[in-house]
């Protein structure tokens, strides 16, 4: 097993590999840029090194400097997290030439797999159905032939990406050159790697992926599905499992489809194999594989008892997977939701600030994991995800009630975000009928805003008497108030807190 | 020893009136009077007690805005400016006035120049904050008066980054 892992990324998928990392008895190191300097995974690990300024380009992304620190320090394994190098073959090349190990696949691997463009060729030959697509050149003239073959709308898609980055749907060849154009720079920012690909757009699809899991010993694993219909621009934002679409039957043969990819590469660590289910007809394509961890794997480990993050780590130093596809079950109902700090009012639009105050929910079956908390500030520099609530209940009702509660209980002072917009989209019919397809929140919410409730008369006394309370707190005087009609009511003089001279 | 607040919400105002009385609060909001037990066990949380009820609230202050956590829903309230000062001087209608910057970030692109002519939804700025990429476009035709950025240059929420004059005729 490794003495000490350096951790190449920040927020909450770093705190979570620092924890397992932490429950395992290895030592961590993290990284850090100059605005995650009080961040928390930067306080929780057991050596914590800065590697530059906040643009990712200049920390994250930089592969050197994270390398050096890996040396410097005497480190035996990298983990990549999601994200920033996590999916970059040259990256994993570098760390296992310098005598480390990657904790993830083998770039060979990663590059057959990991390129959607090879993954799709390869997944062709192995006999698991496609989308249509297009990927031989990058040349404009070429894709613009390309897209009229394949037929509008068409998805121009990032070659290195993930999570919507960028992702542009172009509905006329008029479009295709500008979204090309701005496709490419957001890829090129995002991942470093400037190239896109075409391919059709189907309409109103599921999308439903399978966690699977390769060892060094020739054994693989699928360890079920997960639901992650429910996507804003692309960007999913609730995931659950079991699907609710899939039957024993379906489920079968996706998993099946999912161990055939993992053999043709002899594909070794977590992986994920995401598809396409044509709601009307059951028929699947596979879309693309995710070579890495992914945001929504705890949702996983709480139906099949897997802790992902250690399996990563145990298989990465050589050890078997524990446990045979007999052995591992899906029990109960999981739900991920993905807080973001986000104005839901203003288009969904990043909000930035500090978290004035965090008190996560808990309970049975109620798991957060988060990578800020009181105190902590959410910048303009990284991704708006804050947190992720994952809960695990009986069955789908009950989970759903239990999220309903979870989010409700979810106090985060100081930043806009998503909750309202949460509540409402476990809250829909829609989607309490598990019927929500990939154009779920574009259908019910495109005009969607948080309900303008007035504030009941107790949330204005529970301010005031704040203002009272806190102000004495920090030792204000109170200030005599005789009656209503005395001078200016704005004056800061009549009041009590809430003011500092000097301030704007 | 009665104290004052007020509130704003949208365009209108509340007002609570606060008044310790032993160990209680007679609070008024509006109309409305209620009798509450209030401590504060932390700082940012409130312990109160409305009759028969019991309630746990969280409080954070930020400048002259409150936020409120109680009951499982947030609310955000506004104190108002000491002074009526106004923070930046309105946008005109469509067409016309400034073209703020919808999210905190980086200007990767400036597009246009002082007195470009542009056409309705020609993009002006990239913007580009926590990996996405935002365009902001003309909402009419019309002249570029002012170009208040530069690529490169970091923006916050609600910033003007180009004041364009709407094109009189031809509309």
């Amino acid at each position: 097993m490794f003495n000490k892992i350096l951790i190449a990324n920040r927020g909450e998928v770093a705190v979570r590999i620092i924890r397992a990392c932490q429950e395992l008895g290895i030592r961590t190191v993290a990284v850090y840029s100059d605005a995650d300097a009080d961040a928390l995974h930067t306080m929780l690990a057991d050596e914590s090194v800065r590697i530059g300024p906040p643009p990712p380009s200049q920390s994250y992304l930089c592969g050197d400097c994270i390398l050096e620190v890996a040396r410097r320090l005497g480190c035996d394994a990298l983990h990549p997290g999601y994200g920033f190098l996590s999916e970059n073959a040259g990256f994993a090349e570098s760390v296992l030439g310098a005598g480390l190990a990657w904790i993830g696949p083998s770039p060979a691997a990663m590059r057959t797999m990991g390129s959607k463009t090879s993954a799709r060729a390869t997944m062709q030959a192995a006999g698991v159905p496609i989308v249509p697509g297009y990927q031989e050149s990058q040349d404009d003239a070429d894709l613009l032939v390309a897209a009229g073959r394949i037929g509008f709308p068409v998805l121009v898609k990032a070659t290195a990406g993930g999570g919507g980055k960028g992702m542009r749907i172009v509905d006329a060849p008029a479009e295709l050159p500008a979204a090309l154009q701005s496709a490419r720079r957001e890829a090129r920012n995002a991942f470093g790697d400037a190239r896109i690909y075409l391919e059709k757009l189907i309409r109103s699809p599921r999308h439903i992926e399978f966690q699977v899991f390769g060892d060094a010993h020739g054994n693989a694993i699928h360890l079920f599905e997960r639901e992650c219909s429910i996507q804003r621009r692309h960007q999913k934002i609730v995931e659950e499992t079991p699907s609710p679409l899939l039957d024993a039957d379906l489920r079968r043969r996706m998993g099946e489809a999912a161990l055939a990819a993992v053999r043709a590469v002899g594909y070794v660590n977590a992986g994920t194999l995401e598809f396409l289910v044509d709601p009307a007809d059951r028929s699947f394509y596979f879309l693309e594989m995710n070579t890495r961890l992914q945001v929504e794997h705890p949702i996983t480990e709480q139906v099949t008892g897997v802790d992902l993050v250690k399996l990563q780590i145990q298989v990465a130093a050589g050890q078997p997977i524990p446990f045979t596809q007999a052995q591992v079950g899906q029990r109960r109902h999981a739900i991920e939701c993905r807080i973001y700090a986000e104005d839901p009012a203003n288009g969904f639009m990043p909000s930035v600030g500090k978290v004035l105050r965090a008190v996560e929910p808990v309970g049975p079956g109620v798991r957060v994991d988060a990578g800020v908390t009181t105190g902590d500030e959410v910048t303009v520099h990284y991704d708006p995800m804050i947190a992720k609530l994952i809960v695990l209940g009986e069955d789908r009702a009950d989970a759903m009630r239990k999220m309903d509660w979870a989010l409700s209980h979810y106090v985060l002072l100081g930043l806009v975000t998503n909750i309202s917009f949460l509540r409402a989209v476990i809250n829909h019919e829609v989607f309490r009928r598990g019927e929500a397809a990939t154009d779920f929140v574009d259908r019910f919410f495109a005009d969607w805003l948080p309900p303008a409730n007035e504030p009941p008369d107790l949330v204005l006394a529970a301010a005031a008497l704040s203002e009272l309370l806190e102000g004495a707190a920090v030792g204000a005087t109170p200030v005599a108030v005789g009656g209503k009609a005395q001078g200016d009511p704005y004056s800061p003089w009549q009041h009590l807190g809430g003011y500092r001279v000097g301030q704007d | 020893m009665k104290t004052e607040f007020t509130y704003q919400i949208g365009d209108e105002t509340r007002t609570v009136t606060v008044e310790r009385e032993g160990d209680c609060f007679q609070v008024t909001v509006g109309d409305n009077a209620y009798q509450i037990r209030a401590q504060r066990p932390e700082h940012g949380r409130l312990n109160l007690q409305v009759g028969d009820r019991r309630l746990r609230a969280y409080v954070a202050h930020d400048g002259l805005r409150r936020y409120v956590a109680m009951a499982g829903q947030t609310w955000t309230l506004e104190r108002p400016q000491p002074q009526q000062k106004r923070r930046r001087v309105g946008a005109g209608g469509p067409g016309a006035g400034s073209l703020e910057a919808a999210m905190p970030g980086l200007v990767l692109d400036v597009l246009v120049a002082e007195g470009d002519e542009v056409q309705q939804g020609q993009p002006l700025v990239l913007l580009s904050a926590m990996k996405m990429e935002l365009r902001i476009a003309a909402p009419a035709a019309g002249r570029v008066t002012k170009v208040h950025c530069q690529a490169g240059q970091v923006v916050e929420r609600g910033q003007v980054l180009v004041e364009i004059a709407r094109k009189e005729d031809g509309i």
